[in-house]
């Protein structure tokens, strides 16, 4: 494509901005960074989306009942709302679950709401709240039961606390709690997030003591959803290791499983973005160190086993990850070989979650495929430029509108799992032990990072860049493959996976395989193979 | 009512405003309230008609529910027009704006009040709580308001006739359309997302997807000699064509959604009264091939127990249709209101029918586990109840979000009923070879 008219990115940039009244262009400019590592660069994020602007983002609602305790399978939720909120978030994130015994609870193909009616919103919801966690225990005898609030349930002021309080103490033998993750109290998912993990956090983590495994090392795994079966790989993982893998939150999870996983000694951190407040406060009150990893792309899989075992400083251990690397890995490898000669040189975008868009580029990276742009639908900044910039995050309103727990040593809980001087040992040789870099430190210069990508600007970056895939999810999907570019969801998968570990990384270079090289797309004649304006090599070269 | 809904047959009343606005020409929709029910609803429209939709949100925040969306909305309104240029912005309500009371009359007229100038779009706006409907109610009172909005009255156009639709899939407007010009009637089709939801691959930038009705037919709703309208079940106040009767004395004539002969006949004979002009010959053999089908089927049919379940419109044309063939609807299930179905014939039809309206799927769970049927008809939210009992589902109706084809499926006049006729017969059959001792090849 030699006689291309060639822009630059910062044209591109430019001429997306252009669009935008005065006042919001000045606000996504900071949202937009053509990335330089290691110049210390700052990206605007977690900042609230300007009305009319067509976004990716969910409500908190979404981001407390759907994401973290959707997985869950035996806590009964109750959306307290009129229908559609709930309605809505039934069923549709694919993620999985599989009952030890079939007579184990399993409430997930369930969907409870109190569907409220004008009464309720004039005369307040209490009422019909309280007789609904009673319908639902009178039902199932559940162990326990979980309350969502909606956006009019804080607007009529129903207090969903006090009424499970209430509840709680009636049934005796049921744990109710509830959740004010109202859609407008946060910016995006992400405050439902923070919100589900304090609430879990509070009223159920560390009501279990009771150690039910005889074997040596015991680690929770943070932040994996078990989306098309993710955790199931994962699992299997673990359990070839030997490691007992207490609690995973909230993939294929139990409420039990929260309840005792105060007593692992190490937390593997997946999604950063979705549970750090749940590392972090497992660390201050029981004493448990946490890791970030990456189970998304063989190489980073066996980089994060390998991580793990250094901590646990076994020999047994490492020597049982050493054995399944080399007997998984090579076979990962066969395939991608093969696989790589067609995906080479092919470049990808990924605008999805708060960490795909970082953990996925491994994948892509093994494919020798090139990330060109990539951003968080809700992300904070530390996702992006690491850690480190956490002191100087500016507090917002709305950030102060999410709970801070206080959280203190528990006197009998505490248990040092390593030494100030290991853990210190343990920071030095391990960037990421205690810590996340970010995803901008490990793009290439001259990439795009854009936070929060409207639906306006990723259209405009398809007719500009002419990626081969772009990753997002079911929302942007018939958008952009409407001109010839195949999407890729991540959210869901588009119902395939596993993608974690070593079997889930040959899925999908199988999948990318299939998406970027089926002749379909030859069928559709793109706009911009009548006028092309830009060289996607011309970027980042 | 029940105190916990479980696995509602219902969603709420924004969906069905933005559907209709995805109806209307170079329309860009925006939802006053949080961002989460614009995304929810986009997410549940894509799912089923695997086309983009575009919904913006005033993004409230917690301040914004406290001191009210009016500030929100105008910013929303200024972005949408910088970034889609659209003729006109669909405004509907949420839950939350609704329980704050937010005017959304007063909140254009401050819009207007502080753009004189400017000439288009047209912001267009309706009421849309959740508490107070469901998104079958949210659909049709949409397509009234917009009428409400937009029609005027000039000179009588006396071979144009107003279609009032209900909630068909893109290829059953398309069917609509075909049937009524073939009448010599000139169709004002509202709303139209025949191409909007169902559009090809582009070869061009779309801001917003071409298609739906546009500005100037909606505008000339007034001109019509007739109305049809498809909201059959529901209350007058509803009814877009009803507002056109009160308003400009146009005869308006509420029909059920033609599935089956007799809602057929009943639909053909008003476009026949309406154009002076006999049924086209095509249809006339289109009827009687189905006749002819409901003959050689008939052996297989009758006495088949269905269970027929999903919005209120389409359960009772379907167990209507059903009751032609020598079907048992055993039990009709809707999430609509009561009184929706219950007030109209069906046990005219059926000796015992148990009919469940303001129901949800565990009560039609409950029913299918401890009553005979043999076959479910509803829409894919059915998969659960399907799968527990073992009975074959015959996916219609919204949402389906687990077989590719809604935006094609084609149920409506009478060769679409006999689709949905052939695909019930055949799932029939296909059970009963399988549930044969011997491997017959003829059945
Ligand atoms: S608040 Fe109302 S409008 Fe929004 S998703 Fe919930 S039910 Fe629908
Ligand atoms: S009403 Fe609030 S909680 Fe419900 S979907 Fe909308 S934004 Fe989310």
């Amino acid at each position: 494509m030699s006689n291309n008219k060639k822009i630059t990115t910062e044209e591109v940039k430019e001429e997306i901005l252009a669009k935008y009244p005065p006042k919001v262009a000045r606000k996504r400019d900071k949202s937009f960074v053509i990335n330089e590592p290691g110049s210390g660069q700052e990206i605007q994020a977690n900042i609230r989306t300007v009305p009319g602007i067509i976004t990716q983002r969910g409500c908190t609602y979404a981001g407390c009942k759907g994401v973290v305790l959707g997985p869950t399978r035996d806590i009964v939720n109750i959306t307290h709302g009129p229908i559609g909120c709930g309605f809505y978030s039934w069923l549709t994130r694919r993620n999985q679950t599989l009952p030890e015994k079939e007579s184990d609870e399993n409430y997930m193909a369930y969907c409870f709401s109190t569907d409220m009616q004008d009464e309720n919103i004039v005369f307040g919801g209490e009422k019909k709240l309280r007789e609904a966690i009673q319908e639902a225990y009178d039902l199932f005898h559940p162990k326990a039961i979980a309350i969502f609030s909606t956006c009019p349930v804080g607007l009529i002021g129903d207090d969903v606390h006090a009424v499970s309080r209430e509840m709680k103490e009636k049934f005796g033998d049921c744990n109710v709690f509830g959740f004010s993750c109202e859609g407008y109290r946060g910016v995006s998912q992400s405050a439902g997030h923070h919100i589900a993990n304090n609430q879990i956090f509070k009223h159920v983590v560390g009501t279990d003591d009771t150690i039910k495994t005889t074997k040596k090392f015991r680690i929770n795994l943070l932040g994996e959803y078990n989306i098309g079966g993710d955790a199931f790989e994962l699992e299997r993982i673990f359990e070839r290791l030997g490691v007992e893998l207490v609690a995973t939150y909230s993939g294929n999870s139990t409420i039990d499983s929260f309840a005792n996983s105060h007593t692992a000694d190490l937390n593997l951190v997946m999604c950063h973005r979705s549970i750090n407040y749940m590392a972090e406060m497992m660390q201050t009150k029981y004493g448990i160190p946490w890791m970030k990893v990456n189970f998304i792309g063989a190489k980073a899989t066996a980089k994060s086993l390998r991580k793990m075992a250094l901590y646990f400083e076994d020999p047994a251990l490492s020597a049982e990850v050493e054995k399944l690397i080399t007997e998984e890995l090579p076979l990962v490898e066969k395939e991608v070989a093969e696989i790589k000669k067609r995906t080479a040189g092919k470049t990808a975008m990924l605008f999805v979650g708060g960490s795909r868009a970082h953990h996925y580029q491994e994948l892509f990276k093994e494919l020798d495929m090139r990330i060109i742009a990539a951003g968080y639908e809700f992300a904070h900044r530390d996702d992006y430029e690491g850690r480190d910039v956490l002191p100087n995050v500016k507090v917002d309103a709305d950030s102060r509108n999410i709970e801070e727990l206080k959280v203190e040593k528990d006197s009998s809980r505490y248990k040092e799992r390593a030494s100030e001087k290991k853990l210190e040992e343990l920071k030095k040789s391990n960037p990421e032990f205690q810590n996340y870099i970010g995803m901008m430190p490990e793009m290439e210069s001259g990439t795009l990072v854009i936070d929060d990508i409207s639906h306006y600007e990723s259209e405009i970056l398809i007719k500009k860049y002419q990626p081969d895939i772009f990753c997002a999810g079911i929302k942007e999907k018939y958008a952009i493959q409407k001109s010839g570019v195949p999407l890729k969801q991540l959210h869901s998968y588009d119902y395939g996976g596993p993608y974690a570990g070593f079997k889930g990384a040959v899925n999908f270079y199988k999948e990318i395989d299939r998406m970027v090289n089926t002749k379909i797309w030859s069928l559709i004649a793109p706009p911009w193979k009548k006028d092309p304006e830009i060289d996607a090599q011309y970027i980042s070269a | 009512m029940k105190d916990v809904t479980k696995n509602a047959c219902h969603l709420c009343a924004p969906l069905g405003a933005s559907l209709v606005y995805k109806g209307i020409k170079n329309c860009v929709t925006i939802l006053h309230g949080s961002q989460g029910c614009a995304t929810y609803i986009r997410r549940y429209m894509i799912g089923h008609y695997r086309e983009p939709v575009d919904i913006a949100s005033s993004s409230f925040t917690e301040h914004t529910a406290v001191f009210g969306g009016q500030e929100n909305l105008l910013k929303s309104i200024e972005n949408v027009i910088q970034t889609y240029d659209p003729d006109i912005i669909g405004i509907a309500t949420t839950c939350l704006s609704e329980t704050i009371g937010d005017d959304i009359s007063m909140i254009i007229k401050e819009y207007q009040k502080r753009n004189m100038e400017r000439t288009r779009p047209v912001i267009l706006y309706t009421s849309t709580p959740s508490y107070r409907g469901t998104h079958v109610t949210g659909f049709f009172k949409t397509i009234h308001d917009v009428v409400t909005q937009t029609s005027k009255q000039a000179v009588t156009n006396a071979g144009q006739i107003n279609i009032f639709n209900g909630l068909f899939s893109p290829a059953e407007i398309r069917v609509i359309r075909t049937i009524v010009s073939d009448f010599s009637l000139f169709p004002v089709i509202f709303p139209d997302y025949s191409d909007t939801l169902d559009g090809g691959s582009w070869n061009q930038y779309h801001p917003v997807p071409p298609g739906g009705t546009s500005l100037k037919k909606l505008s000339s709703c007034g001109n019509s000699a007739a109305s049809i309208d498809f909201s059959f079940c529901q209350k007058d106040e509803l009814s877009a064509g009803m507002f056109l009767k009160e308003k400009f004395d146009i005869p308006c004539f509420k029909n059920a959604y033609p599935i089956g002969i007799e809602l057929c006949d009943n639909f053909f004979k008003t476009l026949s009264t309406l154009s002076q002009k006999p049924v086209p010959e095509i249809y006339t053999q289109q009827r009687e091939r189905l006749i002819d089908a409901y003959v050689d089927s008939h052996k297989y049919l009758y006495g088949q127990k269905a269970v027929v379940f999903g919005e209120e419109n389409l359960v009772y044309s379907i167990c209507t249709f059903l009751a032609e063939t020598g079907i048992n609807v055993v039990c009709a299930a809707t999430g609509g209101p009561a009184g929706s179905i219950s007030g109209l014939k069906l046990n005219d039809y059926f000796n015992q029918t148990s009919i469940l309206e303001d129901c949800d799927y565990e009560d039609i769970e409950e029913w299918v586990i401890h009553n005979e049927t043999d076959i479910l008809i509803g829409s894919s939210r059915g998969n659960k109840i399907a799968k527990l009992s073992g009975k074959p589902l015959i996916r219609c109706g919204f949402p389906i979000h687990d077989r590719i084809g809604a935006s094609r499926q084609e149920f409506l006049g009478y060769n679409g009923t006999h689709n949905l006729f052939d695909q019930i017969t055949n799932t029939i059959i296909e059970r009963m070879q399988n549930s044969m001792p011997a491997n017959y090849a003829t059945m």
